[in-house]
C-alpha cells in the first residue's frame, strides 16, 4: 500500500491521465474491431514510448491493452464475431442473446464481467507478486535456464496441431535471437558482413511486422475487410443483481481459471475463455441453455480473459518470463527503457512495478465507466470504413519502425517480418512461440552458459539441482505428451 | 488412408535446410580461447539440428498421427496472391520513396495508394483518402518531431 497510492498518484497527473483515458478508449475500439486486437495496439504504441519517461509509455501501452481485451466482447455480442480471440466463446451466448433482443443486458455482462476479472486479477498479483519474487532469488542460472526451456516447450506444445512445427516456430525465433553479438564474449554471429545487423535483429520491427503487416496483407489478399453492420438497439443497463448472484460460482470458478492460465507462460485471454466456458457449461444444470443465450457462457468467458491480465503481468514482473504476446511487448518495453524484469526488479523499482498494477487497475475503471456511459455508441464502432483505419495504422506501423532505431532500414526489417508472419501462416507455424523465443533467446543462452562456466561440473548442476531438474522434467513432459498422446487415445479405442 | 500433405513437406524441407544453412555457418563463428564454458557457437549448433528434426517431424508428422486428412484448403489462390504481392509492392516501393525523397513527400502518397486499395469493391471518397492522408502525415510528423524528439527520414535528394 505504501507505495500503491504514490504509483497512484503519479497515474492521476493531467498529461499521463489523458492519455489513459484515450489509449483506453483506442484499446476499446482496437478490441472491438475483428481483425484489430489490444496487442496490435500496444505494438504500434511501443516505438512511440521510446522518448517518453517510462511511467508515461507504460501507462499508455498497459490502458491500451486492458481495453483491447475488454472490448473484444463488443463485436462477439453485437454481430457474433469475436474482436479478439480472448472473445471467441463471448460470441456463443452473447450473440444468441443479442439476437433475442437482449443486447443491453448482454452487454452489461460484458463489461461488469471484464471489469471484474481484470479488477480481482491485479489486485492479487499486487499481492503474491512479492512472495513469487523472493522465492525466484534464491534461484540461479540453471533454475532460470531450465524455467524458460519450461515455459518455450509449454508455449510450443500448447500450440494446436502439429508439435513439431510449434517447436520450429521456436527454433526460427532463437534463430533471429541469435544474430547479431553474441551475449557472453561479444563474437559476432550470422551478420553476414553487415553493419546493420551486427547490433541484432530490432523487437519493434519484428513484432510490427508479425502482429501488424502480415494480419492487414492477409485480410486484404482474403477480402475479409468488410464487417457486417449491426441494427441492435440499445436502451440503458439492462443488467440486474440476479444476473450475478445466480452466476456467481460461474464467476469465481472463470476467474481462478483464467488467473492461472494467465500465469502460466505464453497460455493468454485466448485460451482462458474457451476453457473456462467449457468448464461453466459443463457442470452447469442449465447446461442445455449454452450456447442459446445464458448470461452464465458470457459472465465465464469475459470473466476469465480478463482475469489472465494479472495472471500474466505475474511473470513478467517477477520471472522475467511474458505470460503472452502482449507482455512480452510490455517486457520489451522495459528493456528498451534499460530495465530488466525478473525477481529483482519489484526490489529495484517499486515505483514502477505499482505503477503497472495501478494502471491496470485505473484503466479497468475508466474502460468500465467509458463502456456503461458509451453502450448506446458501441454499433458505432464497427461502422469506422476499414480502408481509412488499416491505411493508417500501415502508415503508423512504418513510423513505429522507422522510430525504433532512428534507422530507415528497420522500415524494410518491417516489411520482411511481415513477410515471414505470411509465411508462417502459409506453413501453419503458430508465431506465438517464435516471439516468446525471440524475447527470451539471448536470456536462455545466457544463463545456460553461466550455468556451465559457475562450476566445473559441466552440465550436472542442471540435473543434480532439484527446481531445475523439476522444470527440465516438465519441459520434456511437455513436449512429449503431445506426441504420445494419440497412441494412448489409439489404444484405448482399440481395448 | 492418412497422407503427407504437400504442405508440411515445403514446411519441413524449408526448414530443414535452414537447419543446415544454420551448421554450416556456426562453423564460422569464431570461438575465443581459454573459455570456460561452450562459446557463441553451440546455440546456433542446437539451433540447426533442432530445425533439421524438427522439419523431418513436421513433414511426416501427419503419417504418424491418427486423425483423419483434412481436405487441404488452397492458401491464396491466383488473384489473392496478386493482391498480396500489390500490397508488398506499395511498401517496398513506399520504403524505397522514404529513403530518396523523404517522409513528407512520400507518406501522404503512400497513405493514399493504401486507402485505394484496401477498399476493395467499396467506394472510397478521393477527397477524404486525400485529406485523411494528408492528416495523418503532419500528425506524425508533428508528434515524433515535437512530442519524441524524433526526426523522421528527409531522403537523401533533400539531405
Amino acid at each position: 500500500m505504501s507505495h500503491f497510492l504514490p504509483a497512484l498518484g503519479a497515474l492521476l497527473e493531467p498529461k499521463i491521465f489523458v492519455l489513459i483515458l484515450i489509449c483506453s478508449f483506442a484499446g476499446i475500439v482496437f478490441g472491438a474491431i475483428p481483425g484489430l486486437s489490444g496487442g496490435m495496439g500496444v505494438s504500434l504504441l511501443l516505438p512511440l514510448t521510446f522518448g517518453m519517461d517510462t511511467i508515461t509509455g507504460f501507462a499508455m501501452m498497459l490502458s491500451m491493452w486492458v481495453g483491447g481485451v475488454s472490448g473484444g466482447f463488443i463485436s462477439a455480442t453485437l454481430i457474433g464475431i469475436p474482436g479478439a480471440p480472448s472473445s471467441i466463446a463471448t460470441c456463443y451466448d452473447a450473440y444468441p442473446m443479442s439476437q433475442r433482443g437482449e443486447t443491453s443486458r448482454a452487454l452489461s455482462i460484458g463489461i461488469f464481467g471484464s471489469f471484474f476479472g481484470t479488477a480481482v486479477s491485479i489486485i492479487i498479483a499486487a499481492i503474491v507478486c512479492p512472495y513469487v519474487a523472493k522465492l525466484a532469488i534464491s534461484l540461479g542460472p540453471w533454475e532460470y535456464f531450465s524455467l524458460c526451456l519450461c515455459a518455450l516447450m509449454l508455449v510450443s506444445s500448447l500450440s494446436r496441431g502439429n508439435i513439431f512445427k510449434a517447436l520450429l516456430s521456436a527454433l526460427l525465433g532463437m534463430f533471429f535471437a541469435m544474430i547479431g553479438t553474441s551475449v557472453m564474449d561479444g563474437v559476432f554471429r550470422f551478420t553476414f558482413g553487415t553493419t546493420y545487423l551486427k547490433a541484432g535483429v530490432d523487437m519493434v520491427p519484428m513484432m510490427l511486422g508479425t502482429f501488424a503487416v502480415a494480419q492487414i496483407a492477409m485480410d486484404y489478399a482474403k477480402g475479409r475487410q468488410e464487417l457486417p453492420q449491426s441494427n441492435a438497439k440499445i436502451k440503458g443497463v439492462g443488467l440486474n443483481l440476479k444476473d450475478f448472484t445466480q452466476n456467481i460460482v460461474v464467476i469465481i470458478k472463470s476467474f481462478l481459471i483464467g488467473l492461472w492460465i494467465g500465469f502460466l507462460p505464453g497460455m493468454g485471454s485466448g485460451i482462458s475463455n474457451m476453457i473456462a466456458y467449457g468448464q461453466a457449461k459443463s457442470g452447469h444444470k442449465e447446461a442445455d441453455q449454452f450456447g442459446k443465450g445464458h448470461p452464465g457462457g458470457i459472465w465465464a468467458s469475459e470473466v476469465s480473459n480478463n482475469a489472465s491480465v494479472g495472471g500474466a503481468l505475474i511473470p513478467m514482473i517477477t520471472l522475467g518470463i511474458p505470460g503472452d504476446g502482449t507482455t512480452a511487448l510490455l517486457m520489451t518495453a522495459l528493456m528498451v527503457h534499460g530495465l530488466q524484469p525478473g525477481p529483482m526488479f519489484i526490489t529495484s523499482q517499486p515505483k514502477l512495478v505499482y505503477v503497472i498494477f495501478a494502471c491496470v487497475l485505473l484503466s479497468a475503471i475508466v474502460v468500465v465507466l467509458m463502456q456503461t456511459l458509451g453502450i448506446r455508441w458501441f454499433p458505432a464502432m464497427l461502422k469506422i470504413p476499414y480502408h481509412y483505419l488499416f491505411g493508417v495504422i500501415l502508415i503508423i506501423c512504418i513510423a513505429g519502425a522507422f522510430a525504433s532505431q532512428n534507422n530507415i532500414i528497420t522500415i524494410f526489417a518491417a516489411i520482411v517480418f511481415g513477410a515471414i508472419g505470411i509465411l508462417l501462416n502459409y506453413f501453419d507455424l503458430p508465431n506465438a512461440p517464435m516471439i516468446l523465443t525471440f524475447v527470451l533467446g539471448s536470456k536462455i543462452e545466457e544463463y545456460f552458459r553461466k550455468g556451465i562456466s559457475y562450476t566445473d561440473k559441466g552440465i550436472m548442476p542442471f540435473i543434480t539441482r532439484p527446481v531445475s531438474l523439476l522444470f527440465l522434467v516438465l519441459a520434456v513432459l511437455s513436449v512429449l505428451w503431445p506426441m504420445v498422446k494419440p497412441y494412448i487415445k489409439k489404444k484405448q479405442k482399440a481395448e | 488412408m492418412k497422407k503427407i500433405t504437400t504442405k508440411d513437406l515445403i514446411a519441413g524441407g524449408f526448414f530443414v535446410l535452414l537447419g543446415i544453412i544454420i551448421l554450416i555457418y556456426s562453423q564460422q563463428i569464431v570461438l575465443k580461447p581459454n573459455l570456460t564454458e561452450p562459446g557463441g557457437r553451440l546455440f546456433p549448433q542446437i539451433t540447426g539440428i533442432g530445425m533439421i528434426i524438427c522439419g523431418i517431424g513436421a513433414a511426416f508428422y501427419s503419417r504418424f498421427t491418427f486423425k483423419p486428412t483434412e481436405d487441404q484448403e488452397l492458401f491464396l489462390n491466383k488473384q489473392e496472391f496478386l493482391k498480396l504481392l500489390l500490397f508488398f509492392g506499395i511498401l517496398i516501393v513506399y520504403y524505397i520513396a522514404m529513403r530518396y525523397v523523404g517522409y513528407l513527400i512520400s507518406t501522404p502518397i503512400a497513405c493514399f495508394a493504401l486507402i485505394q486499395v484496401l477498399k476493395g469493391k467499396k467506394k472510397a471518397s478521393i477527397i477524404v483518402s486525400a485529406i485523411i492522408s494528408l492528416a495523418i502525415t503532419a500528425i506524425l510528423y508533428y508528434a515524433f518531431y515535437y512530442g519524441f524528439y524524433i526526426y523522421l527520414p528527409t531522403g537523401i535528394l533533400f539531405a
